[in-house]
């Protein structure tokens, strides 16, 4: 109950909503170049939960009695929520998030989804991925067309996926290559000097015999080329902060080490799986939040030490949240809308939008009040200073990340 | 070219356009690539009892082909040694057609054992995919329905009358066998009621009566007390569903944007066939569409493809689990896909972390460097085999072998060098090493 009378103050006064028109460089954005020791180009961080991460469990509305009401073996008790305030809270096991949050570096943006949501894992992920959920099968990613549509050098290794599998949608644009690696020993080759010569001369004449021979020649070309740049880069690293083992400590940690050589990437993209919790969610979706929170703490923190921090802003999001009511089995089917949580350094607002209505649901889930887009129009614009039309197609409101 | 004017025709490939490179397409799209050997038959034979070939020794209903080598490893109970014994089987297996299939339904029902957590489970179910790979659609739905490995990765085995799951159902349809866009979450959610209750008991399949829903349901349009059964049926009388499959076999056997039209007339195919996979294999492999030039070089070749074609045309005999763990390092670990999506395949398998294990696999695998991967490769003996005495004619055998002979001239000439190089053995390795890393290698 008390929840309704604060929703409607927040909701009157405006201060937390999430749109407005944004004209000046935000200051967070301006910080990252007054940083003396942190010369390089700003960055950005994705970090993908796969799956479809309960957003209800992560950021957790503890003073709903209605999500309570919904969950009556997958809630997490009021008494162990870290709170942000008397409505929502961090999951238990997100400790380090929650600290980060108190200094403010970690912001969160509750309510985030876009319209006729698809509760297909694929679907949704391609929806994300591209910021096209007009087209049926996007071919390029928000990222992939906003490197494709810069001057850069389309070699430059301006994506870096850091984990296994296929390149996400995300990184990809026609006529560009993002490199991939889990660990940095995956891009050494075996073999000496020679045999890296006679390489190069089977595969120096351009193969017109039909375009995929063409590509995969080039593809193969270009990793040859990555793997000696990066045996050419000594690393002086050192971690300064304490990475947990898991797998997505291991990858952070990759990404601090590749950034401190000066590799001069713009957009890393890491992920964590295992969100799809349809049954039994507790006990793994609290380990989730726990590998989640102490990997990207250690990763702050090392960034911070290393005074790399003012130049890199994370953004944390999976393809949907869960359904607010838990199914037969203890966990929870595929839902909608869930909050965004973002890093980085001087957010002067620690939480944007208000919590979804649990009275208005849309098929049992919860609706969105902020587009993704937006948010991906305020990194566009405001973090990279780049013109967000071409890559977005239509105009979306601002998030106002700004005091 | 007039004879290839039809790029979709389903009619059969004619013996004048048969040949040595044409028996090299097939091979490698109905097996993993050609055995020396191999390549000499099919061309002897003509399109199409080269067809009738590869469908008879993969054939159904022959049990002598269904040895199980895996069975023995099963008291291992490791998910690498069922990965290196299903690789030493794709390799050593004269029913390759079959093998081949095998691959494409554990790709297609896609299920990791990194949740299912049982080698016994997932054993059972490539018994289930390669026993029924060139059979009945039918029989793999309500196979892989009652499958064990597949109830626990799907969680069918939380799904209740009092409150159902929907997780084995959504798949069911939209990733089994309709696609999105050909059923309502209405019928998800009824579906699901259908299959309330599949359980399991140990390691197998248990129907638990008081778990299911026996009411009405409601699905894609027919109403009725329906099972698990009967919502197969339900969507295999979908006229999608003969596409859906068919659409996804040919972009795996054939090329990666197949007309509408031809999907169309070989879906048709299968359903006229009561869904028998063999007979739409059947129209397709032996079509002038299959072999169109179009068609050649379209796929890139899975890690899994790669590697077991690599030890078949060497004769090499893989070691231990490290070739398992290289087709890890290349994106690709058999029984533990990266979701119920399956691998995606394609242009995805090739970034530059894979194309390194590529390129390192070729130098293990050659001996040239790193640790040995298999034994037996000994690529300058096979040369000699063949009768090739010099180095142009080495680089040729290796070109024809590997590649259907189709190199560009400055390749073949460095290859030529490359066997020159050094020692007999050392330059036929090296020259093995290039076509093996060479782009048109990469491709199926």
């Amino acid at each position: 109950m008390k929840i309704d009378r604060r929703r409607f103050l927040t909701g009157s006064a405006g201060t937390l909503l999430a749109t407005s028109v944004a004209s000046a460089t935000p200051a967070w954005a301006r910080a990252a170049w007054a940083g003396n020791s942190s010369a390089g180009p700003k960055t950005l961080i994705l970090v993908q939960l796969v799956g479809g991460n309960d957003g209800l469990n992560w950021i957790v509305p503890h003073g709903h009695d209605a999500y309570y009401r919904a969950r009556p073996s997958v809630s997490i008790p009021s008494g162990q929520v870290l709170e942000i305030d008397d409505e929502i809270g961090f999951h238990p096991g997100c400790s380090g998030l929650h600290a980060l949050w108190k200094e403010g570096q970690v912001s969160v943006i509750q309510g985030v989804g876009y319209p006729n949501p698809d509760r297909s894992h694929f679907r949704s992920m391609d929806i994300w991925d591209s910021a096209r959920p007009d087209l049926e099968t996007p071919r390029d990613g928000w990222i992939g067309r906003w490197l494709a549509n810069r001057a850069d050098d389309p070699q430059s290794m301006s994506a870096l996926r850091v984990g296994q599998g296929p390149i996400p949608l995300s990184l990809m644009a026609e006529g560009f290559e993002t490199p991939s690696l889990q660990r940095r020993e995956d891009l050494e080759l075996l073999g000496d000097d020679q045999l890296a010569d006679w390489r190069a001369r089977v595969t120096r004449a351009p193969r017109t015999d039909g375009p995929g021979l063409e590509s995969v020649r080039l593809a193969s070309r270009r990793a040859w080329q990555v793997s000696e740049e990066l045996n050419r880069k000594s690393s002086h690293y050192q971690p300064k902060a304490e990475y947990p083992g898991s797998e997505l400590g291991q990858k952070l940690s990759l990404v601090a080490q590749l950034m401190s050589s000066g590799f001069g990437t713009r957009v890393f993209h890491v992920a964590l799986g295992g969100f799809d919790t349809h049954s039994r969610q507790r006990p793994s979706h609290d380990a989730l939040m726990q590998i989640l929170s102490q990997a990207l703490t250690a990763f702050w923190r090392d960034l911070s030490e290393q005074g790399l921090a003012d130049r890199v802003l994370a953004l944390v999001y999976s393809e949907f949240g869960r359904r607010v009511a838990e199914n037969g089995s203890q966990g929870t089917d595929h839902g909608a809308a869930a909050p965004v949580v973002l890093l980085g350094n001087g957010f002067s607002k620690p939480v944007l939008g208000t919590h979804p209505s649990f009275e208005s649901l849309d098929d049992g889930d919860l609706q969105h009040a902020i587009d993704f887009r937006s948010i991906y129009r305020t990194v566009l614009e405001d973090w990279f200073e780049s013109d967000a039309q071409p890559v977005l197609g239509k105009t979306f409101p601002k998030v106002d990340l700004l005091s | 070219m007039s004879r290839w004017s039809n790029e979709w025709s389903l009619a059969p490939l004619e013996p004048k356009d048969w040949s040595r490179a044409q028996a090299g397409h097939l091979l490698r799209r109905a097996s993993f690539g050609a055995r020396f050997e191999e390549l000499d038959e099919l061309t002897e034979l003509g399109p199409q009892r080269a067809v009738d070939h590869l469908l008879a020794v993969s054939s159904p209903r022959d049990d002598g082909a269904l040895v199980d080598r895996l069975t023995p490893l099963l008291a291992l109970d490791s998910v690498e040694q069922l990965q290196s014994g299903w690789i030493h089987r794709m390799v050593h297996s004269p029913s390759s057609l079959r093998e081949r299939l095998a691959l494409f339904w554990h790709d297609h029902f896609a299920t990791s054992n990194a949740k299912v957590q049982s080698v016994a489970r997932m054993h059972a179910q490539n018994r289930l995919l390669t026993r029924e790979a060139l059979g009945s659609l039918r029989e793999l739905l309500i196979g892989i329905s009652r499958d064990p490995a597949m109830i626990r990765w799907l969680d069918n085995d939380r799904n209740w009358k009092d409150h159902p799951n929907e997780n084995y159902a959504r798949e069911l349809m939209e990733l089994f066998s309709l696609g999105r866009g050909n059923y309502t979450e209405q019928d998800v959610q009824q579906a699901a009621r259908a299959f309330s209750g599949w359980h399991t008991r140990g390691d197998a399949f248990y129907f638990d009566a008081r778990g299911h829903d026996d009411g009405e349901k409601e699905i894609l349009g027919v109403r009725g007390r329906f099972g698990g059964e009967e919502a197969v049926e339900r969507c295999l009388a979908q006229p999608a569903c003969a596409r859906f499959i068919v659409d996804k076999l040919a972009r795996d056997l054939w090329r990666p944007d197949p007309a509408p039209e031809a999907i169309e007339a070989l879906a048709e195919v299968l359903r006229k066939a009561d869904y028998d996979i063999a007979a739409v294999l059947s129209t397709l492999l032996r079509s002038q569409a299959f072999f169109h030039p179009a068609a050649r070089r379209s796929l890139v070749k899975s890690p899994v493809h790669l590697v077991v074609g690599a030890l078949r045309a060497l004769g090499g005999r893989p070691l231990g689990q490290s070739v398992a763990q290289m087709t890890g390092a290349m994106g690709q670990r058999l029984f533990e896909p990266p979701s119920v999506k399956g691998w995606d395949g394609g242009k995805a398998w090739i970034n530059t972390a894979t194309m390194i294990a590529r390129t390192n696999f070729a130098a293990r695998l050659t001996g040239l460097a790193g640790a040995p991967v298999a034994a037996g490769v000994e690529p300058a003996a096979l040369a000699r085999a063949s009768g090739a005495s010099d180095s142009e004619a080495v680089a040729d055998f290796l070109i024809d072998l590997l590649i259907d002979g189709q190199a560009p001239l400055s390749m073949r000439q460095e290859i030529a060098r490359a066997v020159d190089s050094a020692s007999e053995d050392e330059g036929a390795r090296l020259a093995t090493y290039l076509v093996l890393v060479s782009p048109e290698y990469q491709l199926a």
